[in-house]
């Protein structure tokens, strides 16, 4: 079975949105338009264009301001971010069916000349730019003092406050990263195709969510989470056609496995509470 | 690793709740005028469109049965403090459980296999909720995330079952289970259009939750642990045995609305047929403001307003889809606090 | 000297409960120096210093800092909480240096530098730890280690000494008084604690009832001076006009602990109360005797029933009723109406069939409304009502239980005069009727007023506990500085 580059590289871009979000304290459940909209931002912009660097400036900008938006929402307004995000996932697809009926006639899928998949050595560009990112990500986390901030914010507002820190700017910025990678995450989706098709994402933007917490938070395993995840997509690509084999047996199991691995993490901490008896203090 | 400590409380704030919805429809509206084809007649279309026709209203009353469902389902969850994402999976589920069931019995059990049927649906979808009711009991996990992952786990997983030699039909060009006999099937109330029998359950139901949930004892601690978890907790409440049972009771009913889809309006189970019916329960109880009596109202203007958009959109009015549009600013703004609320007194000491 | 911060003329009233925390406060803070903050507690200090590190606004007055100088680390001031805020998930390292200047995070570097800093201090931490499990004491060094890295002019600690040892809280004061003197930066520190504050402050400030009742050096004071200054003898607790009868001796106790922080024996008709200053216990003293937290050690019995692992409801079935002092979240449901605040222990019996009527509902509440004079309609929401309406209703929700066991954990807080005198009677009137009483207090005054026997929580164990009458102010305040 060869390695699942097409699907690895947009989950985990899209995952690592995910990582820096949530570490920030503010989980991005809107991920999943951000992909399509991305996704379709990419093949509408290069149509026009057909300047790469155009296109790719559209697409962070997308990202951006759509999580702008949900920042103001949620920070602003104090909506809840879940709701509001989900709110955000169904606005983008109805805007893309409106832009693409209004410029193209249809809603369906549109085509470029090319597909874009540079590649270095037989190996996709894309792919290693995405494992750069996962280290960078992990750099950022781990090893800046804006790393720490955000860490910070995402668990104790107070602390972040009490250090004379914006608790706010640290997770409007999170958000806008997080943003901007689904974005980009969905660019490569679709550049990658060379077309734009109705729904390309499937999914993708909520797997990403399970692939965080099955990544344990942190960018190195999350990797490892993506790869399996996108393992199994393919195998079940390939299962398609034998049904004597449980196929959705194999698509669910990633998410069950995080139900376990999320149980296992809270009852342990759930203990650690509860051990701890206040001492005396004499 | 508990976003829900973060969370503002959905319940404060009526007139928020006002503002979102014109909000919403003042949207559609003015897109409606700006770039409708012929504006005053899209204007009528979209507010006849639901009631144009007998078909029309129907599929209005169908819809709006099954979104008070889940509406109920949501409500009865966040109502109580326990939030469920999980909707999508549980409808899903408690339509297989009722294909199953459907294929199982014998056809010659009449009335009393199609009740067998609805109960399994119902069992199905409130086992999937209540078992992460019961992980939050034994273990404290959060149950936003483990209902949304229980979900994601279980709808390919449901997917492939479709296909399976278990259920498979052979030479349809939809991805579907094999019909279930006609024994099973709910009566049609209005043909052509989708209203069937499995209706009339409904408005029983919402009373049956309606007094349980604002009249019972059961009902009043559940609310007091929906608005006040740590006074309900001192009063001697189990926080165990009150996250199981909403979870389970909400998981429940979306699994009804799952079976009444396939026994009533599919009379098989179709791939992603209910794609969607959880996160507009989700909108729909919020509009309510968890209120069971209110889910009533809040179903009706939810599905007026998304059917007379899809009329709007399939006349050709309106190049796009207008009722995701107004779905979609519903929900941003839903839970915002757009009227500032006093809340002063809520800090307790000085 | 040069002057670093003016406070003129600061008044702070809390709307919530209208109690004036600061009133009409002057002084000046001088570089170079050392001020000590005494007061008993409620007597304004935390916000007075809240006031001056510029988290919250005077109602009247102002505040006015030496130039270059502004609230906040970075601009040099700043404020360590007794418990200061922490992110579970970071190490204690990345807790210390969080907010400094600099790019890059470097782990050796920084525990390199934070062991420098730190043992100035006398202190020595494990920078590897995760926050939640290092406990409120080295969070408190590592915040104080942190703060000390940033370029501060002005300190303030609030009772920085209280969970340290006599050696330990030694060491820190001599730092921060070294600190003073090198950097001619000024530090505030507030405590409870005579000895500290004569041997190190350079001056020492005593407030009472939000006002700055002395402003005096070492030299010209002394241990006897400054107790007299915030347990005044003069000031006599006031005898209730209906004294509790005495109670048998021969009855058997309800409530008892033994071998844990605090034990007592307590009959049907006693009102025990038991006093503390702050981080001595009584925070988790109330979490214990409620079942939120295990007892750390001991055993606790109502009704000759152990309940050592008995949960809250499991307490409550055997009689339990507890008015928190968190009134607003565990002991009320702010925005439900006042009826769904008095019945959580009725519901079952208001709903003959199953069904809980509006009418029975309502008249419940209006039975309790007429037997303890409470105000509100049924339906109106509890936030509306004033702090001493919430505490009766509360106080009229928990008595009507018939409780073995009543208690009561800061019942007064934010109340005024008569809100305090209704709720004395009424606590007195349950004690009448059969309840044993226990009521955990910061108040001396107050436990003087209500209780028949009085102990006082200090270094981990409860110290002279006796009938009020044996007890005076006077002898109770030196009883909790521990000046004998």
């Amino acid at each position: 079975m060869s390695l699942p580059f097409d699907l690895f590289t947009p989950l985990l871009l899209a995952a690592l949105g995910a990582l820096l979000s949530e570490r920030a304290g503010i989980l991005n459940i809107a991920l999943e338009g951000q992909m399509l909209g991305g996704a379709f931002t990419a093949i509408l912009v290069q149509q026009l264009t057909g300047n790469l660097a155009l296109t790719a400036l559209a697409v962070v900008s997308f990202g951006a301001a759509t999580s702008l938006l949900l920042a103001w929402g949620t920070l602003k307004l104090k909506a809840d971010p879940f709701i509001a995000a989900l709110g955000l996932n169904l606005l983008i697809p109805a805007v893309i069916g409106w832009v693409s009926f209004s410029l193209f006639g249809n809603q369906g899928v549109i085509r470029l000349n090319e597909a874009f998949s540079p590649q270095l050595g037989g190996v996709k560009l894309t792919f290693v730019a995405a494992l750069a990112l996962a280290v960078v990500v992990h750099g950022v986390l781990f090893h800046t003092s804006w790393g720490l901030q955000l860490r910070a914010s995402g668990t104790s507002e107070d602390l972040v406050a009490s250090r004379g820190l914006n608790s706010n700017r640290l997770k409007t910025t999170a958000l806008v990263l997080s943003g901007v990678l689904g974005a980009l995450g969905g660019a490569v989706l679709s550049l990658n195709l060379g077309a734009w098709v109705q729904g390309i994402s499937a999914g993708k933007g909520w797997i990403a969510l399970v692939a965080l917490y099955l990544g344990l938070r942190r960018p190195l395993p999350l990797m490892a989470a993506c790869l399996l995840l996108a393992w199994t997509q393919q195998a079940s690509g390939f299962l398609q056609g034998l049904p004597e084999l449980p196929q959705g047996l194999l698509l669910g199991l990633p998410s069950l496995v995080t139900v376990v691995v999320f149980v296992i993490t809270s009852a342990t901490q759930r203990g650690r509470q509860r051990k701890s008896a206040k001492p005396i203090s004499r | 690793m508990n976003p829900q400590a973060k969370r503002p409380n959905p319940l404060i704030g009526f007139a928020s709740t006002a503002i979102a919805l014109a909000v919403a429809l003042g949207t559609t509206v003015v897109l409606l005028l700006l770039f409708g084809s012929d504006p005053a007649h899209a204007l009528t279309s979209f507010f006849g469109g639901p009631f144009s026709s007998s078909l029309a209203w129907g599929n209005t009353l169908n819809q709006t049965s099954l979104l008070i469902l889940t509406g109920l389902a949501a409500s009865v969850a966040f109502g109580s403090g326990s939030f469920n994402l999980g909707g999508e999976g549980q409808i899903y589920l408690g339509g297989l459980g009722a294909l199953a069931a459907a294929l199982v019995l014998p056809p010659g059990w009449g009335i009393v296999g199609l009740g067998l049927a609805l109960c399994a649906g119902v069992l199905a979808g409130g086992v999937w909720g209540g078992l992460s009711g019961a992980l939050k009991a034994r273990w404290e996990a959060d149950e936003l995330i483990t209902t949304f992952l229980l979900s994601a786990a279980i709808i390919p997983v449901v997917d492939s079952l479709i296909t399976s030699p278990l259920f498979a039909s052979a030479g349809s060009y939809l991805i579907t289970s094999r019909k279930i006999p006609h024994e099973f099937w709910l009566a049609g109330l209005l043909p052509p259009s989708n209203l069937h029998a499995g209706a009339l359950l409904v408005l029983p139901l919402v009373v049956v939750l309606g007094v349980l949930i604002s009249s019972t004892p059961w009902g009043y601690r559940l609310r007091l642990l929906g608005r006040s978890r740590a006074f309900a907790h001192y009063t001697g409440i189990s926080l165990a045995r009150y996250s199981l049972l909403p979870l389970g009771l909400s998981g429940g009913l979306h699994g009804l609305a799952g079976a009444l889809g396939v026994l009533g309006t599919q009379h098989a189970l179709v791939q992603g047929f209910s794609s969607g019916w959880g996160w507009n329960g989700i909108a729909v109880a919020l509009i309510a403001r968890t209120n069971p009596w209110a889910v009533v109202p809040a179903a009706l203007l939810f599905t007026f307003l998304d059917q007379a958009a899809r009329t709007v959109v399939l006349q050709g009015q309106f190049p796009f889809q207008l009722s995701a549009l107004f779905q979609a600013a519903i929900l941003f703004f839903i839970t915002a606090q757009l009227v500032p609320v006093a809340r002063r007194k809520l800090r307790g000491k000085p | 000297m040069a002057v670093l911060a003016t406070l003129s003329h600061l008044s702070k009233t809390f709307p919530d409960n209208g109690v004036r925390a600061v009133d009409d406060v002057s002084l000046e803070l001088n570089e170079g120096e050392v001020l000590a903050l005494l007061g008993e507690n409620g007597a304004g200090k935390t916000t007075l210093m809240a006031l001056l590190a510029g988290l919250l606004a005077p109602d009247e007055g102002e505040v006015f800092l030496a130039s270059g100088l502004s609230p906040g680390l970075a601009a040099g001031i700043a404020l360590v909480q007794q418990h200061p805020p922490f992110s579970p998930e970071l190490h204690l390292w990345e807790h210390a240096i969080l907010g400094l200047p600099g790019r890059h995070l470097e782990k050796k570097e920084a525990v390199v530098t934070l062991n420098a800093a730190v043992a100035r201090w006398g202190f020595q931490l494990d920078w590897h730890q995760l926050c939640r499990d290092a406990g409120p004491l080295a969070l408190q060094k590592a915040t104080l280690t942190a703060f000390f890295l940033h370029p501060l002019r002005l300190l303030i600690l609030d009772e920085p000494t209280a969970a340290l040892g006599p050696h330990e809280a030694e060491t820190l004061l001599e730092g921060v008084r070294a600190w003073t003197r090198e950097t001619q930066a000024c530090a505030v520190f507030v405590t409870h604690k005579l000895a500290e504050s004569l041997g190190w402050a350079d001056r020492i400030a005593v407030m009472r009832s939000g006002r700055l009742e002395a402003l005096t050096t070492p030299a010209h004071t002394s241990l006897e001076h400054l107790s007299q200054l915030l347990f005044p003898s003069g000031l006599a607790a006031t005898v209730p006009e209906d004294p509790l009868p005495p109670v048998e001796a021969t009855l058997p106790p309800v409530f008892v602990a033994r071998g844990t922080r605090a034990d007592f024996s307590l009959r049907a008709g006693e009102i025990l109360g038991l006093t503390s200053l702050r981080g001595e216990g009584a925070e988790d003293l109330e979490e214990e005797l409620t079942g939120l937290s295990p007892l750390p050690e001991g055993q606790l019995f109502l009704g000759g029933t152990d309940v050592s692992q008995h949960s809250i409801a499991g307490l409550r079935r055997l009689g339990l009723s507890y008015v928190p002092s968190d009134r607003m979240g565990r002991g009320s449901s702010p925005h439900s109406p006042l009826a769904s605040n008095v019945i959580p222990y009725q519901a079952t019996r208001l709903a003959p069939g199953g069904i809980l009527r509006r009418a029975s509902v309502r008249g419940y509440f209006r039975s309790l409304a007429k037997r303890f004079s409470l105000q509100g309609e049924p339906g109106q929401k509890l936030v509306t009502l004033s702090g001493g309406n919430i505490q009766k209703l509360i106080l009229a929700r928990e008595m009507d239980q018939g409780p073995r066991v009543l208690l009561l954990a800061e019942p007064s807080w934010g109340l005024d005069l008569e809100a305090r005198r209704e709720l004395y009677r009424l606590i007195r009137l349950a004690a009448r009727k059969g309840s044993a009483v226990v009521i955990l207090s910061s108040e001396p005054q107050e436990l003087l007023e209500v209780c028949t026997r009085i102990g006082v929580l200090r270094a981990g164990r409860l110290q002279g506990e006796r009938p009020t009458s044996q007890w005076s102010l006077e002898s109770l305040g030196r009883e909790l500085l521990g000046v004998s």
